[in-house]
């Protein structure tokens, strides 16, 4: 019943001898008989399958293969295979529902065990080849730790060496240093020993010319003498005085004096150049604050401190320099005053450098875009003030203008005043005067004439008045003559042109908008004979000639 | 350029007169006055009465004193006068130095020992003495407006400084200075501040004003070799002290700290330096090898060396007392726009450093060793000889080189520029000539005195 046949598998050479162990015993735990049981159906089906499957139950032992099937599974807990026993000692019937089911069971399981397998095998393969990578990553690692140590002891090595050196140089340093020490103490006490014998030989050496100088003296050599010819007079020409306690005193005087005066040159100097250099300095705050100032056009509430500093130190620009004007002296307080706003200048100056290399910077990165539109702010920026500069030019031109016109016309009118009052007094020159007159009157293009045009220029309509109210008090006025008409246009002129001016002032309200002195100019021009007629008149003889059509002369 | 016949000279003792007119130049034991406007070139002729060893005009050109050690004489000639004569004679006080007062009239004579200082007087009988005057490298000074004496003094073993003033020798202040041995002294132009020096065993400089009062100390560094020259700027705005570590110190009258160092290293590198060179202009022969021998010495010119340059140095013997090293002679020019130094182991070069940007100018370099170097008291010009036949000038607009005719060798060894600017003197080792520089109009009136040989 027990006996297994061999089989003759190669691969399980091992495992059937494990088998043929078990043979003769029937009491086996079930887990090995199951494993060897898998183990067996691993067998791949062959022709001694079946040969082994026939060998456990053949005709002969079916009844004890039964029995012994029904005691393997009960065992296991499966249900048993023979029907139930109605009375002792009767033969037990075969159960062919437990039978199948009992196979069934089996088969599932065996399905299941060899599912199991497979798993186990993967799994069984996985953690080799973890195992195997594993054992490679720990050589690999146990090699480099080997190789780092090495490398470690090799550095320690090394380090050990220039310590060592360090060490060595250290020493060598010390000793030079004691050396030097040394030498310099060699020095000092030789010095002192030196010193103090040639203080001593210098003392004898004393002793020796006192000596001689004493022989010398006592010798009483008439040798040394002075042989001169005749005495000189001394070079400054004065006779030489008494050494006295004045001299003294006045040698004294002098020699202060001479240190005075150098003193006071030398000061002179350095205010002079004091001066010059907080001038400069002045300046350099002056342009500073123009640099920082007209970029700060934003209102002063903005929470940017430059912005507030800078322009508070606009405003405080104009009390400092008046103050500084007047304290022009070296005082400390102004000194500090002026450094202090310097140097707040130089920060304010240098921070606004910084903001605006960052945003260079920031541009920069942020490419090509920004870089348009912000370059294009600036123009625009740019262009703006320039346009307010261009308009405020422009206005300036026209005013600038219009006084020119203005004070030629006065001029005219001056000038032509002037004549008027002469051709009252000389009738002479009336004549040739009254051609010119009547010309100019009768409204001729005559360029000539330009003495007269001045007068009706911008203001036709009073011209008109002013001849009506003329000629009234004219008739009253003037004596009667032959050239009494052209005496009264010409008074009537002279009236209407001193009308005109003294209707002037009104009308210069508007251009004095622009100009505020331009009244007193005109009057004092009025006053001025007109030298300017010639070319003045051009420009007036534009406007006369759309007036002089209009013009309702007499 | 127009060169003076060529006269007998001894001891190297030419000198010009104060107003430039005259130019003395001692024989063996003779004196000759040349003058350096009229035609005559030798105006008089003084004989002495013993070798002289040292030759000094009068600040108003009108006497000239011949000082004769050995036999312990003075002998004072006049111009306007030729036969007047004055001897002074120290006897057995001997003599080892002489010079004149300010004014001209007093004639100071140093005894032998340096014993005592006597003060003769040429227009009154009245003699003084000073005691104890040092035995030293530049003891007297007098100011530049002559009122001044400031005398070095050493009593027991300590130094002293005494200022006399000059009109009647009356002593203004006395005081000591704290130096181990005082080894010079000199007032500032503008005659108010007095510089004093210590040996060069200590590097120290003091500054004391007119009245005495110490204004300041300056050292620059302790143990090595100090000071070995000075020299104030003409305006008195700079002190410029020469050491023996190859640098020059500046000084400035305001504070007396230090402006700016100079330093004199034998390579340059600077490139806004120009370094001028002198270089022999050979002749060549027909095969291009320099034709030989030159029947005179070589012809010289300078060429402009492109940085970085290196200079010849002389290494020293290092055991050896006073030695080369250092800046030897400083001289700043009249304008006080240049200084012009020699550093004694780069022996044949000077350089000139620009005041107004305290930095090097320009470096030249001789052939040889640069003997003496003198700027024109008139405008920054510097003429320099090196021993060899030529004399070299520079100024800011260049520089040449200008040989001295004559038949032989004339080596010069020294020279000196008059007040008026206009003549350089150069003087060999027995010889000495006059060398005319154009003037602006051209007017050269010793165009006889062209007598080359």
């Amino acid at each position: 019943m027990g006996d297994w046949m061999t089989v003759t598998d190669p691969g399980l050479c091992s495992e059937s001898k494990n088998i043929s162990q078990y043979t003769s015993e029937t009491k086996m735990s079930p887990s090995s008989l199951y494993s060897q049981q898998v183990l067996c159906s691993s067998i791949p089906l062959s022709k001694n399958v079946h040969s082994f499957f026939s060998a456990f139950c053949t005709e002969e032992n079916i009844e004890q293969s039964i029995s012994y099937l029904d005691q393997e599974l009960t065992t296991f807990g499966f249900p048993s295979l023979y029907e139930e026993s109605k009375g002792k000692e009767t033969k037990r019937e075969l159960n062919i529902v437990a039978v199948l089911n009992c196979m069934n069971e089996l088969l599932v399981r065996q399905r299941k065990n060899l599912l199991a397998q497979e798993n186990v095998e993967t799994q069984n393969l996985k953690l080799g080849s973890d195992m195997d990578h594993l054992q490679s990553c720990y050589a690999k690692l146990k090699e480099q730790l080997e190789t780092s140590r090495r490398e470690m002891i090799g550095l320690q090595e090394r380090d050990r060496q220039l310590q060592c050196k360090n060490r060595n140089l250290h020493q060598l340093l010390k000793n030079e240093k004691d050396e030097v020490q040394k030498l310099q103490n060699i020095i000092a006490s030789r010095a002192t020993q030196y010193n103090h014998d040639m203080k001593r030989k210098e003392r004898e050496y004393n002793k020796l010319k006192e000596r001689l100088h004493q022989l010398v003296m006592n010798k009483k050599d008439k040798k040394i003498a002075m042989e001169v010819l005749n005495y000189v007079g001394r070079a400054d020409g004065k006779r030489g005085s008494w050494r006295t306690g004045k001299s003294e005193a006045r040698n004294e005087d002098e020699m202060y004096k001479i240190l005075l005066n150098d003193y006071e040159y030398r000061q002179k100097q350095i205010l002079t150049e004091n001066a010059e250099l907080k001038k400069v300095l002045q300046q350099m705050k002056k342009e500073m604050i123009s640099l920082l100032s007209p970029q700060k056009q934003k209102p002063v509430e903005k929470a940017d401190d430059s912005t507030g500093t800078g322009i508070s130190d606009v405003e405080e620009d104009p009390g400092e320099l008046s103050r500084e004007s007047i304290w022009d002296l070296s005082c400390e307080t102004v000194r500090e005053q002026l450094t202090n706003s310097i140097r707040k200048q130089w920060r304010i100056l240098k921070s606004h450098v910084e903001k605006l290399d960052n945003q260079v910077s920031k541009v920069h990165l942020e490419g090509f875009n920004d870089e348009d539109v912000i370059s294009r702010q600036d123009h625009e920026e740019e262009t703006e003030k320039l346009e307010l500069e261009i308009q405020q030019c422009k206005e300036m031109i026209k005013t600038q203008q219009q006084l020119l016109q203005r004070k030629a016309f006065e001029e005219e009118r001056a000038s032509w005043l002037k004549q008027q009052f002469l051709n009252m007094t000389t009738f002479d020159h009336q004549n040739s005067e009254n051609v010119r007159l009547f010309s100019a009157f009768s409204g001729s293009s005559d360029r000539d004439n330009l003495t007269v045009h001045s007068r009706p220029r911008q203001k036709p309509y009073r011209v008109s008045n002013g001849s009506l109210v003329c000629t009234s008090k004219l008739t009253k006025s003037l004596p009667a003559s032959p050239t009494t008409d052209f005496c009264q246009t010409r008074s009537c002129v002279s009236e209407h042109s001193s009308i005109n001016v003294l209707n002037m002032p009104p009308e210069e309200t508007r251009p004095n908008q622009v100009g505020g002195e331009c009244a007193n100019q005109k009057w004092s021009v009025a006053s001025r004979p007109g030298s300017q007629e010639g070319c003045c008149s051009e420009c007036s003889w534009t406007s006369t000639n759309s007036h002089v059509e209009k013009d309702g002369l007499p | 350029m127009n060169f003076s016949e060529v006269f007998k000279l001894s001891n190297q003792l030419c000198k010009f007169s104060p107003d430039g007119k005259y130019l003395s130049g001692p024989g063996v034991s003779a004196l000759l006055i040349v003058s350096t406007t009229t035609h005559v070139p030798i105006l008089q002729l003084y004989s002495c009465l013993d070798q002289i060893q040292h030759v000094e005009w009068s600040a108003d050109s009108l006497f000239i004193l011949c000082a004769m050690y050995k036999r312990g004489l003075v002998q004072v000639w006049s111009l306007e006068q030729p036969e007047w004569h004055c001897r002074i004679d120290e006897g057995s006080a001997g003599l080892v130095a002489s010079c004149w007062s300010p004014d001209g009239r007093h004639i100071l004579n140093t005894t032998e020992f340096h014993l005592r200082i006597t003060v003769w007087s040429l227009c009154t009988k009245s003699v003084s003495y000073i005691k104890y005057p040092k035995a030293c490298q530049q003891g007297i000074t007098f100011s530049r407006d002559g009122r001044y004496l400031a005398l070095a003094e050493r009593r027991d073993c300590k130094d002293y400084v005494s200022i006399f003033v000059c009109s009647d020798w009356q002593l203004l202040r006395h005081f000591d200075t704290d130096t181990q041995d005082l080894a010079g002294i000199e007032w500032a132009p503008n005659g108010c501040v007095l510089a004093a020096w210590d040996t060069c065993l200590e590097y120290k400089v003091l500054l004391y004003s007119l009245d005495g009062r110490l204004l300041a100390t300056y050292c620059a560094y302790e143990w090595s070799l100090g000071i070995k020259s000075v020299a104030w700027s003409p305006s008195s705005q700079f002190l410029a002290v020469g050491s023996y570590d190859g640098k020059v110190r500046i000084l400035n009258h305001v504070t007396w700290k230090m402006l700016t160092e100079f330093g004199h290293p034998a390579a340059i590198s600077d490139p806004r330096v120009v370094v001028y060179k002198e270089a022999e202009k050979s002749p060549r022969g027909a095969l291009g090898r320099p034709a030989c021998p030159p029947p005179r010495a070589a012809e010289s010119k300078y060429e402009i060396a492109a940085v970085p340059v290196s200079l010849q140095t002389l290494k020293p013997a290092a055991d050896r007392a006073n030695p080369k090293i250092g800046v030897g002679a400083l001289a700043f020019s009249p304008d006080s726009y240049f200084l012009a130094t020699r550093n004694d182991n780069v022996p044949n070069a000077v350089w000139v450093w620009d005041m107004q940007k305290l930095r090097l100018f320009v470096v030249l370099e001789q052939l040889g060793p640069v003997r003496s170097f003198q700027w024109d008291p008139q405008q920054p010009r510097l003429a320099i000889c090196s021993g060899g036949s030529k004399v070299y000038l520079w100024s800011p607009a260049g520089c040449m080189s200008v040989q001295v005719p004559g038949e032989g060798d004339f080596q010069v060894l020294s020279l000196c520029w008059p007040v008026t600017g206009d003549a350089l003197a150069l003087l060999s080792k027995d010889h000495f000539c006059l060398c005319f520089l154009e003037t602006e109009d051209g007017a050269d009136a010793l165009g006889q005195l062209g007598d080359h040989t």
